[in-house]
């Protein structure tokens, strides 16, 4: 068994050559920076003590342990080495960033140092990160960026090959609204609950109730006039809750919103079955469009409308969601408006699809209780 | 695909803000141990070569050099670092139209470690172009392709390893080529031959009992190579690179009896070949497989209880303690999610022959086994990657996958007992 070294190197990963990094090696810090009310910037900066050992070599008795005491003697060392790689900027003007603590923790199962800065920085602006360490002896180095400003928030990852990182330039006022526009289109759009409570509210706004009876609107203009009033009453209602909770003046939990959407659908649905309770939908449109506004609210929260963003992107998502509405009373109108006058439409259609749609919303009901 | 691409950036501020806030705390003691490393040497022959570097920074075949021992280390140690420090050393030759052999064989290596397996092979080709002699570079492009399914096309290498004068790595490979392609029993006979023989010339060169582990671990005089400096984390004896070649072949010996179904005899030589080598993490996976397929449990519980385990450890792990009813098991599910999401957050490659393993046989999720055991098999098809897929697509019951892999067997000549249409 003569071989020379290199090919001693390469015969020994011969079987299982595919076995890819034996121990689990993450070589990752985490570098997090608070600059979300605008004065000093908070930074913690989380790296693994492995790595930092294998730049500085902390088991300085050699005894195969590296003890909190070690580390505190290395303090200076391991404070300076990590500023040395660290470069905050804020406005296009870099930062004073000085060093403030030094603690422990654990990511993924591995034993971190928790670095912690504070940055003095004079003009406001974009942020700009860097954390470089190891990057120049160790090409599988990360450092995952979460950055809090009051923009937004923001993530990424720092290799070699891109070692720093910029605040994207926040979306002018206009742009916000027009992705606004577009996302509460969408979420209408594709969100069936909505849709379907307001083609529960559309379907019986063709007839009124005589008796226990159906009669088709007469007009074209009544007609009309009969869905502006439950659509303007829904609309109403959930611009008004939709903007509450996006301020942050009321906060409703998600859930209990959810499963009362879907509660509001089935009650819709029964009520069209019956005539005589076609005089309470003005106020179940007002009603329940206080609910929808919630569910409208979580959405837009979901998008990461919050900060300066948030005027434009609210009003944005309201004009949004309005358009959809709008474009739905379109769409259907002229159908129902023809059908009106049938009583198949009055006594078969309207009840089958009103039950069809109860149904539906009782399953979302059932679904979003037991989630 | 911009809500989506809006949401998944949500869900990773609010994971990243999670993770950001994993308990912060002082030790309330100085001796508080925050982590155990090898404990350090002297003379290492990696700190004095890195002294040299440090003199001579433009020195590309000192890079190189370092760099290739840093490899070795990084095999001998569980450390993967050394991976990145190797690639770090021959960084600013790697992409050079000229770069030597040796950086393109580093890089290689690198490379195939990373599951880059066609890149590997093309930096290969040229340091092979390069030198035509490189052994070294023929023996790991025989390797990359055999685990890429491409045996036929590794031959002519491994015979060239064999032509240099490497005899025990030239049969080994050979019989490995052999071995994927129809001629299992020779290729079996051919290596129990060699393994016999090797025995007794290793005995003779360093003149102690076989038997004992620590002996691989003693540096042997003479070798280039450095000796392990130190005992890992786990308290193993890092082998040396005899004791790998020797767990090279013991391994291999053990997927032919296993493919030809001898489980026992498997066994026995995964046992030896671990004793050879107590770092393999492919030998203990192997071996951890057979006794978990046995229904040893516990025994292959304890195998796989390494500090800083791998997934593909843990996954193991997790099957044997689902079969023990261990309540250890959430646990283990919870680390195999941390390394995977860590994975995805950093952008690395997904872990597609472990993630298979998990799905399959922790999760019980055979469509998504089958989804990553394919995407698997697009780049590893050793015996594991094509038992797992033919066990994903029967339980899914997913006829075309079956029918692709029977035929692939019976173009290649591959055998396996366990396998359909495998011709033994």
């Amino acid at each position: 068994m003569r071989l020379p070294a290199a090919l001693l190197v390469i015969a020994a990963l011969m079987f299982g050559a595919a076995t890819r990094a034996e121990a689990h090696f993450t070589s990752t810090s985490y570098l997090t920076a608070d600059d979300s009310i605008g004065g000093d910037v908070r930074i913690t900066w989380d790296v693994s003590a492995a790595d930092f050992h294998w730049s500085l070599g902390l088991d300085r008795d050699g005894d195969g342990a590296i003890t909190w005491e070690e580390i505190q003697t290395r303090r200076d060392d391991i404070a300076s080495f990590a500023l040395e790689h660290l470069r905050l900027g804020r406005g296009g003007q870099a930062c004073d960033t000085h060093f403030t603590d030094l603690l422990l923790t654990t990511h993924a199962q591995e034993p971190h140092l928790s670095l912690e800065f504070r940055a003095l920085c004079e003009k406001p602006g974009a942020l700009s990160l860097s954390g470089t360490l190891f990057f120049d002896t160790n090409t599988t180095q990360r450092t995952l960026i979460s950055a809090v400003t009051p923009v937004g928030e923001f993530t990424s990852i720092l290799s070699p090959d891109s070692p720093r990182w910029t605040e994207p330039a926040a979306p002018s006022v206009l742009a916000t609204f027009a992705t606004f526009v577009g996302q509460g289109l969408w979420h209408v759009w594709i969100g069936y609950d909505h849709l379907a409570f307001l083609l529960l509210l559309l379907l019986p706004g063709v007839l009124r109730a005589v008796g226990a009876g159906w009669e088709a609107v007469p007009t074209f203009r009544e007609t009309a006039r009969d869905l502006f009033r439950i659509i303007t009453a829904f609309t109403l209602a959930h611009s008004l809750t939709l903007a509450l909770a996006a301020t942050g003046t009321v906060s409703i939990p998600v859930r209990p919103v959810e499963v009362t959407i879907a509660a509001s659908i089935v009650i819709a649905g029964l009520l069209n079955l019956f005539p005589r309770a076609a005089r309470a939908r003005l106020a179940l449109a007002f009603g329940f469009g206080l609910v929808h506004g919630f569910g409208f609210a979580n959405a837009l929260a979901e998008l990461g409308a919050r900060g300066a963003r948030l005027v434009p992107a609210l009003a944005g998502f309201n004009i949004g969601v309005e358009l959809a509405q709008l474009s739905l009373v379109l769409l259907v109108l002229p159908f129902l408006f023809r059908a009106r006058t049938s009583a198949f439409y009055a006594w078969r259609f309207m009840p089958a699809a009103s039950l069809v749609a109860a149904m539906a919303g009782a399953a979302w009901l059932v679904a979003r209780v037991n989630v | 695909m911009r809500i989506v691409a809006l949401i998944a950036g949500l869900a990773l501020v609010a994971s990243v803000a999670q993770a950001g806030e994993v308990g912060r705390f002082r030790p309330a003691t100085p001796d508080y141990v925050v982590l155990e490393v090898p404990a350090s040497a002297s003379n290492d022959p990696i700190a004095l070569l890195e002294q040299r570097r440090a003199s001579e920074p433009e020195n590309e075949a000192i890079a190189a050099g370092l760099a290739e021992l840093y490899l070795a280390r990084a095999r001998t140690e569980r450390e993967p670092r050394y991976f990145a420090r190797a690639e770090a050393l021959v960084r600013p030759w790697a992409s050079l139209e000229r770069a030597r052999a040796s950086t393109l064989r580093v890089q290689a290596d690198i490379l195939q470690n990373r599951h880059d397996f066609a890149s590997a092979v093309k930096l290969l080709d040229r340091a092979i172009a390069l030198d035509p002699r490189d052994a070294g570079a023929k023996l790991m492009r025989a390797s990359v392709k055999m685990v890429g399914g491409r045996a036929a096309e590794a031959r002519g290498d491994c015979a060239g390893v064999l032509a240099s004068g490497e005899s025990t790595s030239g049969t080994i490979c050979l019989a490995q080529v052999l071995g994927a392609t129809g001629g299992l029993a020779r290729a079996d006979a051919l290596l129990k031959a060699l393994v016999a023989r090797d025995q007794l010339t290793l005995s003779a060169t360093s003149g102690a009992p076989l038997a004992a582990a620590t002996r691989f671990a003693q540096p042997v005089a003479g070798r280039a190579q450095p000796p392990a400096t130190s005992a890992s984390a786990a308290g193993a004896q890092a082998a040396t690179p005899a004791g790998q070649v020797r767990a090279w072949a013991l391994g291999l010996l053990a997927d032919f009896s296993d493919r030809a179904g001898d489980s026992r005899a498997a066994e026995t030589h995964l046992r030896a070949a671990l004793v050879a080598d107590p770092q393999n993490e492919g030998i203990r996976s192997a071996l951890s497989d057979l006794l978990l397929t046995r229904g040893a449990y516990r025994e292959a519980l304890t195998l796989v209880d390494l500090p800083a385990p791998s997934i593909g450890l843990l996954a193991r792990r997790a099957r044997a303690q689902r079969q023990l009813r261990d309540p250890a098991l959430e646990k283990t599910r919870s680390q195999i999610q941390d390394l995977v999401t860590l994975a995805s957050r950093r952008g690395d490659p997904p872990h597609l022959r472990e993630e298979a393993l998990v799905a399959f046989d922790v999760d019980q999720d055979a469509a998504h086994a089958l989804e990553l055991a394919k995407a698997n098999f697009g780049t590893q098809r050793e015996t594991i990657d094509i038992r797992l897929l033919v066990r994903a697509a029967r339980a899914c019951g997913d006829g075309t996958t079956l029918r692709s892999v029977t035929q692939w067997i019976r173009e290649t000549g591959y055998e396996d007992r366990q396998l359909p249409g495998a011709a033994t």
